[in-house]
């Protein structure tokens, strides 16, 4: 059992907790010490510091009845953007400079160093906040003289408004304009594009005009009246050639051949009407061979045969002339597409401009609204709902804060420091120590009970926590007196003030 | 029981005057009182007085060991008690141990005195006492007694260092005061007289434990000489007071000598092994008294 408690391990994290609640509880006296010193150097400098007065006010982005109505014909810029570069432009050299000469900071400026020094300084004590979700945005600035800090924000805010109004309609006077020169290149781009199209119409206009549909019935029409024609020539031919052959000798000899052919049914050849027949035939052909040509123009001259012929010459002329037709519109066909495509182009380019145009158009009308809405202030406008006014309590030094900042570093830092002794401290604070000498521990004793010496600690003790919870108590009360911002601290100070001014005089 | 008391005070009053009258008359009493030897043929005639010291030392808060035997303290001065009779019987009977430590004020004496306390309330032991430190003696004032005739004038006169012993009353515990101041205490302990007087004490009697209290090491070349007459030493420690180069020096400075191990004192509550109140409420292992 004994021999337990040699074989201990490293000590673990509870155990060094307690060891330093007990580092501080051996030194409280030093721990009180620092800490009340601390906590009153906090305390004092809550009030040494320079009083400082915060001026604010509130400016509501107003998004005007009409907007709403005219939401999609007129175009304003959009809350969000507009928050964004508010406080950009707030914050911006020009704005500043502005208000610097509205101020008349610069007067006692000498040169323009020290003027980009004053804007430098402006620019880190303006505090802008957004509140998006309500459409608010308030302006803040610090200043050791109050009125200063409330002309500051006053002025940075009128000039502000000033400027982004102006702004605005400057911008909505630009879009119109430009607007209105493109609708002019446009207009114009149009025009070239119809032009283009009624070139193309009458360039290709019979084109253009024939209807497929009809053209193919025409041409089948043209070929059955060819078909139509061919007959009729062919039986005017077949009737001239039976003019031709229908001569006086022609038709004797066809007599006498079938009156042979009778003949020599019932005769033979040899019977003398045969042979006289056969010779009249022989005379017939003869005659036939001398005097055709003679009976040829006869029937030439004949009035049937030069109908025939007239008739024949006119069928032919017509034929010809359905054929040309069906070549010719056999060529439109052909044509017929290609032309129709290039007018598709045409107008599919002319429908475009129309399209951007007519947009144009549109918007150019919106921005006239919107240059009337800007003009009248029917738009977004600023409205200040709390101007800055002369602030009477300062914002800064923010004291209860700077007080429990104190508070808490005093009992840090104490505790910093004792810890820190005893980490410098090269003596001997545990038994493991002494295991890392090799020396085995026997037997570790408590402090022995001094009951008058224990007298004397406690009362020590006493007096310490006295000290510390009175000390603790009069910072608590100055943390009071500012938490809940009585001001008699300073109504003190001011009399101390007064009463030492006094005894100098 | 009146009588009694009366009796005592008046024995109480005797012995005061003796007291009183001891300087003067130490040559011619003490031989007397204790050279008799190793009989205890006076220990009628002073048992008064001793009862007086002890009735004292009963006020005594230092002697936990004594006074308080549940406490932690004094269960912590068991445990030494326990482990130090365990080592030096091992080899033999080492019965000579010198209690010192680094520097000045680490609580030797009263490792020592309770320590011996400790060790005399076992039947099995006697033990003599031995304070050593002769510059600043303490253990005479711890135990309320006188610091008489003791080490440093046996030395001196070269009287047998059993001529200066005191019986204290407590159990089997006798006590060799560190007598007179003497200029040259650092010789006088080196001397020859000085080996022998201890080898004699460690001889004399075979059960008995001699607890030397000796002056620190650091300061002083007493206690260099004395861990290599000793058997065993124990260092002594307190919490927070000699440094890490401090100890590394003192146990250098006792080369040759056997350390049996480290009394670590005025141990802090956060210790493990001290936060053991729920069990002394409970007195689960107390057996002292």
């Amino acid at each position: 059992m004994t021999d337990n408690k040699f074989d201990t391990s490293g000590p673990d994290a509870s155990f060094d907790i307690m060891r330093y609640v007990h580092l501080v509880g051996e030194r409280k006296g030093l721990f009180v010490f620092i800490a009340l010193t601390v906590m009153f150097a906090a305390v004092v400098t809550s009030y040494v510091l320079p009083k400082k007065y915060e001026a604010k006010s509130i400016v509501f982005i107003e998004e005007n009845v009409i907007s709403d109505l005219v939401k999609g014909i007129a175009v304003t810029p959009s809350m969000d953007t507009k928050i964004k570069a508010i406080k950009v432009t707030m914050l911006s050299r020009n704005m500043l400079s502005k208000v610097i000469q509205g101020l008349d900071l610069d007067v006692s400026l000498k040169n323009k160093v020290s003027l980009d020094g004053l804007i430098a300084s402006l620019r880190g004590r303006i505090r802008i906040g957004l509140d998006e979700r309500r459409g608010v945005f308030d302006i803040r600035f610090a200043d050791t003289d109050p009125v200063l800090a409330r002309d500051v924000v006053n002025t940075l805010t009128r000039v502000y408004i000033e400027d982004s109004v102006s702004n605005k309609r400057k911008e909505s006077f630009e879009a119109t304009r430009f607007l209105a020169e493109q609708i002019d290149v446009f207009k114009k781009r149009i025009d070239e594009a119809r032009k283009n199209i009624e070139d193309f119409k009458v360039a290709s206009g019979k084109v253009l005009a024939t209807n497929e549909y009809t053209v193919r019935r025409e041409i089948e029409r043209g070929e059955d009246e060819i078909k139509a024609i061919d007959i009729q020539m062919n039986s005017q031919e077949a009737s001239r050639k039976v003019l031709l052959t229908n001569s006086p000798s022609r038709t004797r000899l066809r007599k006498q051949e079938q009156a042979l052919n009778d003949m020599l049914a019932r005769y033979t050849e040899n019977h003398p009407q045969v042979k006289q027949l056969e010779s009249a035939i022989a005379e017939t052909k003869r005659q036939i061979a001398h005097n055709g040509e003679e009976e040829l123009s006869l029937i030439y001259s004949s009035p049937e045969y030069q109908h025939i012929k007239v008739q024949i010459k006119a069928l032919k002329a017509q034929k010809k002339n359905i054929e040309e037709e069906i070549a010719a519109n056999k060529a439109l066909l052909d044509q017929l597409p290609k032309a129709q495509a290039q007018l598709q182009e045409l107008q599919r380019k002319e429908q475009n401009e129309v399209i951007i145009y007519e947009k144009l158009v549109s918007r150019y009308g919106q921005s006239e609204v919107s240059k009337e809405m800007e003009l009248q202030d029917k738009a977004v406008s600023f409205r200040v709902l709390d101007p800055a006014v002369v602030p009477t309590i300062p914002a800064s030094p923010n004291r209860p804060l700077i007080m429990l900042a104190g508070m808490a570093a005093g009992v840090g830092i104490a505790f910093g420091v004792i810890f820190l002794m005893d980490l410098i401290d090269p003596s001997i604070k545990n038994v493991d120590d002494l295991r890392a000498f090799g020396i085995p521990v026997l037997a570790v004793i408590p402090k022995l009970k001094n009951v008058e010496e224990e007298r004397k600690i406690s009362r020590r003790n006493l007096r310490i926590y006295l000290i510390g919870a009175v000390g603790f108590l009069i910072v608590l009360a100055f943390f009071g007196t500012e938490f809940l911002s009585l001001g008699i601290v300073d109504k003190l100070i001011e009399k101390g003030a007064a009463v030492v001014q006094q005894w100098r005089i | 029981m009146s009588r009694i008391e009366d009796a005592l005070k008046k024995a109480s009053e005797k012995r005061d005057e003796t007291r009183r009258r001891e300087p003067e008359k130490a040559a011619v009493t003490a031989p007397v009182m204790e050279a008799a030897g190793p009989v205890e043929k006076p220990s009628l005639d002073l048992l008064p007085v001793q009862s007086d010291c002890l009735d004292r030392a009963r006020q005594q808060r230092m002697l936990v060991a004594m006074n308080e035997p549940v406490s932690l303290a004094a269960e912590e001065f068991r445990k030494l008690k326990q482990i130090l009779v365990r080592k030096t019987k091992r080899e033999g009977f080492q019965n000579t141990i010198l209690v010192t430590s680094g520097t000045v004020g680490e609580g030797k004496s009263v490792t020592a005195v309770n320590l011996a306390i400790s060790l005399a309330q076992e039947f099995d032991h006697t033990v003599l006492l031995v304070d050593a430190d002769i510059r600043s003696p303490s253990c005479h004032e711890l135990l309320c007694m006188e610091n008489g005739y003791g080490l440093s004038d046996c030395l001196v006169d070269g009287s047998p260092i059993s001529k200066g012993l005191v019986k204290t009353g407590i159990g089997k515990l006798s006590f060799l005061p560190a007598g007179s101041v003497v200029p040259n205490v650092g010789e006088l302990l080196a001397s020859k007289r000085m080996t022998e007087s201890l080898a004699e004490m460690k001889n004399r009697y075979a059960d008995r434990y001699i607890i030397i209290d000796s002056p620190p090491v650091l300061p002083f070349a007493e206690s260099r000489n004395l861990s290599r007459l000793a058997d065993a030493v124990v260092l002594v420690i307190k919490e927070g007071q000699a440094s890490q180069a401090d100890l590394r020096d003192t146990i250098e400075a006792l080369q040759g000598a056997n350390i049996l191990g480290a009394v670590y004192t005025q141990a802090s509550r956060t210790h493990r092994s001290l936060n053991t109140d729920a069990y002394m409420k409970y007195k689960y292992y107390h057996y002292a008294s």
